[in-house]
Parts: structure tokens; sequence; C-alpha cells
């Protein structure tokens, strides 16, 4: 037994071999003697024998599911930095954590009672507790919010620190985060890749759950919910789609069982805050803020034109009609300036000393302290001492490569403005690498729920390490790698779900989740993508295997209308349609393969697919693991080539249509028959409806089309089975068009897109807009009589019947999509405020 | 000498095409204050309004907010007050220096010194004041002075300026209205070091036989309070060099315009607006 330990240990700690601890500070893996500290010790124990090759697994594992479930910091539709996240934990010894926590704790009590007197009574204020500067100078302080407290008295349900630790193992905090701290999803997120990835690990090095600090979290929140609310509705209100936190926002909702939902998805009516959705307006208790607060009500808040955020907000908070976390106005709380003073206020208020202190922090506003930071300038980072959030770390960046005439200058013009702060000393950790192991600088966020009394603290929280030691600038942006963290408890930690198993009745009540008019629009647009995307990949392979197979001879008959296809739906220059021109433009082979990848032709395959995927990232939220990692893998197939050969193009095409089949499968069998399925439904069988009927158009130019060219058609048209299925010989026009048009056994036919469509539109909610609905069902419902009415003899008879029928589709399926958007869709209309009369 | 008032402020709004949701707020309601007692005051909106509430701001101002959810075109806003005013207390004899009012440090004055969303402090407002504020001239008769120059050398002109005008831009031109003149002492005092804010209020609509009617009568008006010492703060208004008496009437105050403003609205829907405003401001018999 202890001889299988010790070759454990060696053959784990070989991983480590070579690791060297940087000269002059804090190493969290191994202590001064190069001895791995013990809570390291029981992790290497419990990576065992096979600890590199697990290690080497392990890496491969987290970097894909990290790249499948599409973490990223950015925005979703950008060319964004996927997260990356080290296989390899930051650990932390339990007692480490509990002097951690217990001054994180602290320090939340006294951020909590200074903001408490500011948005309430205002007696330290008035009595110069602190400078008064400090509250009257920031924009961040406002004024409209005074006298809201929420209805559990707590400013700070929510509050985090970035911490850093010196030489000497003593951890200090680098920023505070009052106002709506990042991170927390990246959190969520970094151990459940963890977990997924060492679950055994974890178990063995008996690592602190997150689950107790989300369930805080959620009581906490829906105390919020005004009096005599039972099960109040909590929403999670971000920036929108397009900031860099939605990824981590809309995976904390869904984690937390949240709506999502931004500015445009909110009214207030009658001193209450509403979701927009589909059945109607929802009446919302309580909202999980992300937005800067001073961006959350135009009318009472904003003191320029540029109207954005939800009118009438601080009114309903006013009136008690909706809690908000963290309450308007604490991001008053994050600038720099407070440090200085908070060892003062923490002795005076809670009569203790500060257990987690700041970096050191000078605030130029009083002349001593302006002299201190002039006369050591070069030692000190200097801060603009008001915060300005998502600008501050650009501003400080710009403020220290100032030369330092000017800096001092600038100081000397305003000194209230900055802070001096002393360098921060971060602590070292192994980051794991292909090549080996490597130090890097860590910074640590962590993070504190407010409850009726102690604070819940999240144990561990989002650690980010850097390969430069660059000392100061604490952003999730800056960090160059993430970590999870791991409190190593001495003994066995209790299993705990974020559902409370004792309550079962409320898992079993919960009422359908409200779906927001937004979220319904891009379920719309997914269907709508979806059948684009396949309509665009079928055409062009078709179109590539008549042109590799036969050469790109214009010969065979099909070429022309396969072209004129691809340009028609925007997949191709349209000069290559006609034949005199084509010797002008470049190579046909070259321009399919490299529009393909390009989003010069607004119906390329990666057009397309950039489309679906917007859509889809919009709703991340309830879009199910399977489904998000499908489209991930369709979407970066068509991101990393940029160009290649068309017989690589068609396997490219032949495993994108695979992911988008699975994807459609996926809907059928996986999702649950909602309002957002429906309407994913109606976009989807609307846009199959119109994405067939444009190659039989096209096609149909020709008077008598050739087999070869029923052929492709019937390709394209992904019918070329049931057609040999059905019928011997090649293929013919009539039969291709009954079979294409008409058949209700064709699962591809129109007739059978019009009747699921017919089906769907049944379907819809009637609340909202009853008249226009009854137009869409008319609009379907017509449309399919008079497709019943073709007859088979008239299939016979000719084309002219067909592409009669085809044409009034084309033209009545915009038509009916418009009318939902306007019954449905919450369009963002232009917020604005009038001129004002001014006094003369 | 007491003077009994019947205020009318009548806004509207002509939309240039309907608007289906607005939300707003009105301060138009007066201020109870020790020289000025509130007998009445209403605020009708029309059409009715889906929702209303009052509260009090901030800076203790009197707030009703109203929402609208029906197609609106024309939006009326009237409010009626009655109201007794008197002269504030006489301005008091000896003030202290300026500048040691400037220096008293009270927490609760701090934010009328800073800047504020309207108005900066800058050198070029400490210039242009500086000859009013010679060392130890008592604080109220450098205001006073101050308030004379602002009237004798910028002109009134409802064409140099616009609602959103920069204070620098007033200082420049020399020329404004009285929102800017109260916004340039205002500057002015803060660049010096005295806590400042804005009055906005009322003027007696026709003067008293023999006394020259008031600029700024038809409309609402705006001057200035300054911070003497002693918890005080007189009033001054620059656009008719006088301390406000019995024929001022205080609606609200604030740190500037953008604190107080009579009507604001976010609308949804709209178009272009049209503005009215009228304003009438009547002494009445007393009944007994």
């Amino acid at each position: 037994m202890t001889d299988t330990l010790v070759r454990n240990e060696a053959a784990a700690a070989s991983l480590f071999d070579g690791y060297a601890a940087p000269e002059g500070c804090y190493d969290e893996f191994v202590d001064a003697d190069g001895q791995p500290r013990a809570q390291v010790q029981r992790f290497l124990e419990a990576l065992g024998r096979n600890g590199r090759d697990r290690f080497t697994r392990g890496a491969g594992l987290t970097e894909r599911l990290v790249r499948e479930n599409g973490i990223a910091y950015g925005p979703p539709d950008a060319e964004h930095r996927p997260w990356q996240l080290d296989p390899l934990p930051l650990t932390l010894a339990a007692d480490d954590w509990r002097r951690l926590s217990a001054g994180l704790a602290q320090r939340w009590r006294l951020l909590d009672a200074v903001a408490r007197d500011v948005y309430g009574e205002q007696k330290l204020l008035a009595n110069g507790w602190f400078p008064p500067e400090l509250v009257f100078r920031d924009a961040q302080f406002l004024r409209p919010c005074v006298g809201t407290l929420p209805r559990d008295g707590r400013m700070l349900h929510l509050y985090a620190a970035d911490v850093a630790r010196s030489p000497d193992g003593r951890w200090w905090v680098v920023a505070d985060r009052t106002n709506a701290a990042s991170g927390l999803g990246f959190a969520l997120e970094n151990r459940i890749v963890s977990a997924r990835v060492f679950p055994d690990l974890l178990e063995t090095c008996h690592v602190e759950r997150h689950a107790p600090f989300f369930i805080a979290l959620k009581r906490t929140l829906a105390g919020l919910a005004p009096e005599g609310t039972d099960e109040p509705s909590v929403v999670l209100l971000t920036d929108d789609s397009h900031t860099a936190n939605f990824f981590e926002d809309s995976f904390l909702a869904r984690y937390l069982g949240y709506t999502l939902a931004r500015f445009d998805d909110l009214t207030t009516r009658d001193g209450r805050v509403f979701l927009k959705t589909l059945e109607g307006l929802l009446p919302v208790d309580v909202l999980l803020r992300r937005p800067n607060g001073h961006a959350c009500d135009p009318l009472e808040l904003q003191s320029t034109s540029a109207a954005r955020g939800l009118p009438g907000l601080v009114n309903a908070i006013r009136t008690g009609n909706v809690g908000v976390a963290n309450p308007l106005g604490c991001g008053l709380f994050e600038s720099p300036a407070w440090m200085a003073f908070l060892p003062v206020l923490c002795k005076r208020l809670l009569g203790e000393e500060l257990k987690l202190p700041s970096v050191a922090t000078w605030w130029c506003g009083g002349a001593k302290e302006c002299k201190y930071v002039l006369d050591r300038i070069d030692r000190l980072t200097i801060l603009p001492a008001f915060r300005h959030r998502g600008h501050d770390t650009a501003e400080t960046r710009e403020l220290n490569r100032l030369p330092k005439e000017e800096l001092v200058e600038r100081i000397k013009a305003s000194p209230a403005s900055y802070c001096g702060q002393e360098v921060v000393s971060r602590s070292s950790a192994p980051t794991w690498s292909e090549t080996g192991i490597e130090p890097a600088y860590a910074a640590l966020r962590v993070f504190a729920a407010a409850t009726a009394d102690d604070p819940v603290c999240l144990p561990g929280g989002l650690t980010r390490v850097s390969r430069r030691n660059v000392p100061l600038f604490v952003s999730l942006q800056r960090g160059e790698r993430s970590k999870d963290a791991w409190v190593v408890s001495e003994k066995p930690v209790r299993r705990i779900s974020l559902l409370p198993t004792s309550d079962p009745a409320k898992v079993v009540s919960r009422h359908v989740e409200p779906i927001p008019s937004r979220v319904a629009e891009n379920f719309f647009w997914i269907g709508r993508n979806l059948a684009r995307s396949e309509a665009s990949a079928r055409s062009l392979r078709t179109a590539i295997a008549r042109l590799t197979e036969e050469g790109l001879g214009d010969g065979r008959s099909e070429t022309p209308m396969l072209l004129r296809l691809l340009a028609e739906q925007g997949q191709i220059e349209p000069g290559y349609v006609i034949t005199e021109m084509r010797g002008r433009l470049p190579d046909l082979a070259e321009h399919l393969s490299s529009t393909a990848f390009g989003t010069e032709q607004s119906g390329s395959v990666r057009s397309r697919i950039g489309a679906f995927v917007n859509s889809a990232s919009a709703v991340r939220d309830r879009i199910s693991a399977d489904g998000w990692r499908i489209l991930r893998q369709a979407d970066l197939r068509f991101r990393a080539w940029g160009s290649t050969g068309l017989p690589e193009l068609r396997d490219h095409i032949d495993s994108l249509l695979v992911n988008l089949i699975a994807f459609g499968g996926l809907v059928t069998e996986s999702m649950t028959r909602t309002a957002s399925r429906v309407l994913l439904d109606v976009g989807l069988r609307l846009e199959r409806s119109l994405q067939i009927a444009t190659p039989i158009q096209v096609f149909l130019e020709e008077k008598h089309p050739s087999s070869d060219q029923l052929d492709a058609l019937l390709e394209i048209a992904d019918s070329r089975m049931t057609y040999r299925w059905r019928f011997l010989g090649p293929p013919r026009t009539g039969p291709v068009l009954e079979l294409l048009v008409r058949a209700p056994d064709n699962p591809r036919s129109v007739w059978s897109q019009l009747s699921r469509l017919r089906t769907a539109a049944a379907d819809l909610p009637d609340e909202v807009d009853p008249g226009r609905l009854a137009f869409v069902r008319d609009s379907i419902g017509s449309l399919f009589d008079s497709l019943e009415s073709l007859t088979p003899e008239r299939f016979r008879k000719g084309t002219e019947d067909v592409r009669r029928f085809l044409a009034r589709l084309e033209d009545d399926l915009p038509e009916v999509a418009r009318e939902l958007g306007h019954a449905y869709f919450a369009h963002a209309v232009p917020i604005y405020q009038p001129s004002e009369v001014r006094p003369r | 000498m007491t003077v009994r008032y019947a205020i009318t402020h009548v806004t509207s709004y002509t939309y240039g095409s309907p608007v289906a949701v607005s939300h707003n707020e009105t301060r138009l309601r007066l201020r109870s204050l020790p020289y000025q007692v509130v007998l009445s005051q209403d605020v009708e909106v029309e059409p009715v309004a889906n929702h209303r509430s009052t509260f009090s701001d901030y800076f203790g101002n009197a707030v009703d907010y109203f929402e609208l959810r029906e197609p609106v075109e024309v939006l009326l806003v009237r409010s009626q007050s009655l109201v007794e005013r008197s002269a504030p207390p006489a301005e008091p004899t000896e003030s202290l220096p300026w500048s040691r009012v400037a220096e008293a440090n009270s927490p609760t004055l701090v934010e009328f010194r800073l800047d504020s969303p309207m108005i900066r402090r800058s050198d070029a407002f400490r210039e242009y004041a500086a000859p009013s504020f010679p060392r130890g001239r008592p604080v109220m008769e450098a205001v006073r002075d101050l308030t004379r120059r602002i009237h004798q050398e910028f002109e009134f002109d409802t064409k140099a300026t616009e609602v959103h005008t920069a204070v620098e831009d007033v200082l420049q031109q020399r020329a404004g209205v009285c929102q800017d003149f109260a916004h340039v002492q205002i500057a002015c005092l803060r660049s010096m070091g005295l806590a400042a804010r804005y009055v906005s209020g009322y003027l007696r609509t026709v003067p008293p036989p023999g006394r020259p009617r008031l600029v700024g009568a038809d409309a609402s008006h705006a001057w200035v309070a300054v911070h003497c010492g002693n918890d005080e703060w007189i009033e001054f208004d620059p656009t008719n060099d006088l301390v406000p008496g019995d024929g001022h009437v205080t609606a609200g105050w604030g740190r500037d315009y953008r604190d107080v403003p009579p009507v604001r609205g976010v609308l949804i829907g709209g178009g272009s607006t049209q503005l009215r405003v009228s304003v009438d401001v009547a002494p009445v018999e007393e009944a007994d």
C-alpha cells in the first residue's frame, strides 16, 4: 500500500519535474523549499500513477469542451477569443480559504454598511466619516436612488473582490466589484468543465462545492420580490447579445433558472416591470442586473438624450414593485478612492481591523496624500479615483504611459480625480502546456452573496493567469488564461445540488418559463436560417458534384441552371451566369471554393451559417448543450479554412449537412413544444417552402428540361432516392414536379412543408394580435387549398400551373412572415426625449 | 407684505405622429417655505394618464410621475396653484468675508460647490467673477455686485441660446435668457469656492402699479441661491438684478437646470414635437 502510494506520487510528481517557481513571489504550488504544499500533495496523490497520461488526455478534453461549448469572452457573432482554461486548477488550502473568505465577508459587511448609509440616511456622510467628495464627485452616485433601499435592507447582494497574494503569503484586494460583477458565469463554467474532466479528483481532493453559494444567492434574490409574492419571477437583465459578457450571462441565467432579458424585452406600466412575451405581459418581481446603474432608466438617470434602458424602472423600484440586485448606484463603491478610507471606516463602523486589506492606496484629494503620491510617483501606479466601468483599464494604462512630468501636471490640475496605488505583486502557479509545466502569475476574483446575516462565499472563484507579470490591470479581458480554483477541504464535502431536494413540490410545480418576444423572434429565425443554410449547402454540393465529375465542362446541360441557381441564392457573382462574361472572371472552381468561406456573397454557406449561429447565439441560454455543440461544429467547419479545393469543399459540405440534419433532428426529437418551438417550426417550414420553390422555378425556365437537369433538381431537393424508388427510368418532368410539389408522402415536397406550416400556425399563441393571426392562418390555408387543387392531370399537362402556383407562394409567404413579425416581435422602437422648455 | 397668487402653468406637446407610450415627470409643484405657504395645487394631465404617482425627489422637490399608453397626439399638462408669498427674511446686514464662507467645511454643501451636469467650474469663470470678490469683502456685497454685473454685461436675447447651450458659450457671447444667467452666476460662485444652487420658479406677470414689469414673467423663471454661512441660503436674480421678494414664487431647486426641469419625458414613437408653454401669475384678493 505504502509502496503504491510512493510510486504514485513519484509518477505524478514527475509531471511537475523541472517546475521552477519564479523568484520573489509566493508560489501556490510549492513552498520555499520547493516541496509541494499540503493541499497540492493531496492533489498529486489523487492524480495517481498515470498522472501524465491523464493530464495529457484531460487537457485535450478540456480544450474540446471549451471549444464545443463555445465558451468565449466576447460577442458571440464576432471572431471572438475562445476562453482558455488551464486544466491544472489553482488549489487553496482550507485554512487559507477560511482566512480569505472571512476577510471577504468582513469587507462585504463594511461596504454594505457604507452603501446603506449613502443611499439611506446619509449619517456617516453628514458626519464626515469619509470625504463627501467620494460620493458627490462620482458620476456613479445616483441621486434618484437615494431612499430606495431594497426590501431586505441590503445593498450588496452580490459582491466580488479581485485579490492577489504578496510574497509573504497574504491576500490583498486589488479592486472591489460592487456594481454587477462579471465572472460568476465563467467560474461556474470552469467548474463544470473541470468536473467533467476530473470527476474523481474533485471527489478525492474534497473540493468545496459551488452549489451552496448559488442556493444562497437564489434565496436572497427571491427575498427581494415585492411583499406577498408567492413564486417570484426573477429575470437576469443583460446588456445585450453583442457585449462581451453575453455568453456568461446566458450561461448563468440557464444555470440559475432565470429568464434572460435585455432592456427591450421589458416594459413598465402602472409602476411595475413586465416581460414582453408571446402570451402578453408577465410581471417581473426581481432583476439580477448586469448593465450599469445609470444606463437603466433614461427618464430619471440619464442626463443626456442618449436614451437607452427601461423608462420607469426607478419609479417601480421606488414604489417597491420590483427588487433590483445590486441596487442601482452601487457602482459608486468600485471607485479606487474608497480603498484609502476602508481601514479607518472598518475600525469605526465595525470596531475591527480590516482583515483583508486593499493594496495601499492614496487619494490625491487630500493635500498630504497628494504630496505623498507625487513624491513617489516613480514607484506607484496612478489610477483614476473614480471608476468608469469598462473604460478604466484603458484609462489607467494610458495614464501610466504618460511622461512623468505630464502625469504630475495632470494630477496637480485636478488632484481629487486621481489615486496612487502601490504596485501589486501576485503569486505564481504552474500552468499546463503541451511542452510542459510553466509558471504564470495568478489573480483571483472571489465572490460573496448576501444572506440575512453573514454572506456566503463562493469557494474558490475565478482564477486568471498570465505568463507576464503585468502588475496591475484587473479585468477579465486581460487575463490570458483561466483556472478553476479548488478549495481543498480536510474532510469529504457534502454533495449539494442547486435544486433543494427537501422541497420536491417546488420543482414539480415550476411553471412554464416565459418566452420574451425577442427570444421568439430569434427562434423563428433559427428555423429560417436552418432552412437557408441547408438549401445553400445542397445546391452548392450538387453544383460541385457536376463540375468535378466532368471537369468544368459547359457541356453538361444542367451547368447553366446550377450557376443561375447559385447566383439567385446569392452564393456566387451573378456574372458567372452569363457565358460570355465567365472568361473575364476568376476561375469558377476557385470562385466557388473561396466564396463558400467568405461573407462577400450574402447567400454563401459561410454567410448562412453565420446568420444561423447569430440567431441561436442570441438565445444561447435556451439552446441545449447538444444543440449548441452541433452548431459550433458547423460554425467552426466554415470558419477554419478560408479556401480549399473543390473535393475538400465538398467534403466539408457533406459534414455540414450532417450537422444541419442533426440539429433539425434534435429539434424534432428533444425540443419541448413550447411557443418558441412552434415559431422555429413556422420559420423552418415557411423558409423550406420558399427554398424548394426557387430551384424549381430556375429549372423550369427550360421548357423541356433534360433528364440530367431533372436529376440535379431532384438532388437539390433531396428527393432523388424517393424518385428512384417510385419511378423507373430517367426522371421526367411531370412526375418530378409532382413529387417535389404535390406529393403528400414526400417529406421534402412543398405539400409536406405547407401542411406542417399550417399545423404549426394553428399552434401559435392567440393572445397578442388575433386579427393578424387570422390573416396568417387564412393565407397559409388558402395557399394550401390551391395546392390541393393541382391535380395529377395538371402536372402532366405542362408546367404553367405549377409555375403560377409557386410564384404565388413566393409572393404570399414573405407577406405571412411580415405579418407574424408585426404580431409578435418586439421591434426596438427608438426611445427619445422631446425638447424641453427652458425658464426665461 | 404677503401676496396671494393664483398660478397657472400650461405646457402642451403636439407630436408629429402619435406617441404610443410615454413616461413623464413634472416638477411643477411649489415648495413650502417659511416665507411661502402653498394653499392648494393641482397638476392635471390631458388625456387622462393611465398611471400616476407623486414623490419627493433627492432635493425635496415634489414630482408628478405619469404614464400614457394610448396613442396621444397632443399632451396637455396644466398646473394650478394658490400660494401666499412674502419676502424672505431681510438679508443679514453684516455678512462674513466671502473667503471665510468658501472655506467653511460642511459635507452637505459639497455637492453645491462641485461641478454639476450642466456647470463646470473653470478659470474663465473665476476670472470673470474676480473683480466682484476682492479680499475680505463680505459675501453678500460680493454676490450682489456679481449679480449686478451679469445683469449689466449680459444681453437678454431669447435667440442667442437654446436649452442645452453650454454655459461656457453663454459666458463668451454675453447673451442668453434667465436660465443661462443663473448658470453663469452659479459657475462663477462655485469657481470662487462658494456653494450655489439653481432655483426654478415664477415671477408675478403684471407688476404692482408704479413698478416695472419684470423680465421672464411670461414663462417659468430661474435664479440662484448662494450659501452665505450660518446655514443660510440667500437668493439672487441676475436677470432682474435683485434679491427675490414677494414678486417671486419658488417651485424647486437643484444643482442646475438638469435637476429641476418643469417637464421631462421619454417617448416611444412621436417624431418631431411642438412645444407651447404659457404661464400666468396673478395676485388675487384674499377672501377675508
